[in-house]
């Protein structure tokens, strides 16, 4: 199988070559900030958050061609850091509200709107106690423990609920179509 | 090994573990590979919430600084050079190269220096002359092409397994690659080096 450039990009990565990190920090810079920054909220700590997770997965080689797409890896890394951070300090936030408050001195683009009605689409085709499960996690930024206690649901069902939303998310937009 | 992970991989991939669960979650799936193509998956369909976020342009897109010292690596990027010149590969490869490409990590030049290595030419076809320095214990190896063109390396071992690829990276007029791991470099084994993706290949030589 033919190798392509996004290949050729995770192999230099996993092979902690640092012209990979440069051009994996360069691509997917605006990503990877905007997913700490969700979490962080303040500029210079979401920033200083890519970085170290970044270069902490490329010194510790942490990253396996394996593992998947390099830009999905390095979006769950940035977001556990990010996240970790948050629940380590007081500064910690409903992530929800901070959504409504614009960044208006930052420039922003707003990503690909076409991508992001398929994945709220994808999102609004699961049950409701596994979409409800996966927005408190992944956009509320709690762990499973924080959501049993705040759904008053046992901890297995809410894991359950969890794995069981993700996959079925996975396999929604996997059967939606890119246009 | 301890038995797979089930529902904990996309708990990961969500980010609702915490941090004792998801390093116990990376040491298996370092050594797990079923967990790390279910871990993939999840870190796939995870990823693509994100979507759901603001998006903002990064302020800064430099990349991360590399942990080597500027002072060290330009003293050892000297000697690099030195030694480079002395095997006659010229000096259109020069401390540059060093720099920014040929330090991988901070133990790559020290391992250069210390050890006791042998080079080779490689016979290219219609591209400037390469060179491959490596070391006589096999655990590293540096390719260098005095050509403005990336190459794709392949490494294949003689005692067989999954060969390992890498690109070089163009810097001036020229391009080199350094690996680092054990057995990388040891006798027998077979770098070529073809035009990328993989295409046509432009040279080969086995490692004595």
């Amino acid at each position: 199988m033919p190798i392509d450039e996004v290949s050729l990009l995770a192999i230099g990565f996993a092979n902690k070559q640092r012209d990979a990190l440069d051009a994996a920090y360069r691509q997917f810079a605006d990503t990877l900030f905007s997913v700490a920054l969700a979490a962080l909220r303040a500029p210079d700590d979401a920033q200083d958050c890519v970085h170290d997770a970044v270069l902490r997965a490329w010194e510790n080689k942490t990253y396996v061609p394996g593992r998947g797409a390099l830009r999905s890896f390095l979006s769950v890394c940035v977001r556990n850091e990010a996240l970790s951070r948050m629940r380590t300090s007081a500064r910690r936030r409903s992530i929800e509200t901070r959504m409504l408050e614009p960044e208006r001195s930052m420039e922003t683009d707003f990503g690909d709107p076409i991508e992001t009605a398929r994945v709220r689409r994808a999102l609004l085709a699961l049950p409701p106690e596994q979409r409800r499960a996966l927005e408190l996690a992944y956009i509320g930024g709690k762990t499973h423990r924080e959501i049993a206690v705040e759904l008053g649901e046992p901890l297995g069902t809410v894991k359950s609920r969890l794995a069981l939303g993700l996959r079925r998310l996975g396999r929604e937009l996997e059967g939606s179509v890119r246009v | 090994m301890s038995a797979h992970f089930d529902e904990e991989l996309e708990l990961y991939a969500l980010g609702a573990l915490d941090a004792g669960e998801r390093r116990a979650v990376d040491v298996h799936v370092a050594e797990c590979e079923t967990c790390l193509a279910a871990l993939a998956v999840a870190e796939h369909s995870a990823s693509a919430l994100a979507e759901l976020y603001p998006h903002y342009r990064a302020p800064h897109r430099k990349s991360p600084k590399a942990a080597l010292p500027a002072r060290r690596m330009s003293q050892w990027g000297a000697l690099a050079a030195t030694l480079l010149v002395g095997l006659g590969i010229g000096s259109g490869i020069g401390i540059e190269v060093f720099r920014q490409h040929a330090v991988p990590d901070d133990g790559a030049l020290v391992a250069i220096a210390q050890s006791h290595f042998a080079h080779v030419s490689v016979p290219m076809r219609g591209t400037a002359a390469t060179k491959i320095l490596y070391s006589r214990s096999g655990d590293w190896l540096y390719v260098v092409t005095g050509s403005p063109h990336s190459l794709h390396i392949s490494i294949a071992h003689a005692a067989g397994g999954a060969s390992q690829e890498a690109l070089t990276r163009v810097e001036g007029d020229a391009a080199a690659w350094y690996g680092a791991r054990p057995g990388i470099a040891a006798p027998g084994t077979t770098v070529i080096l073809s035009q990328p993706p993989r295409g046509e290949e432009l040279g080969r030589v086995t490692l004595r």
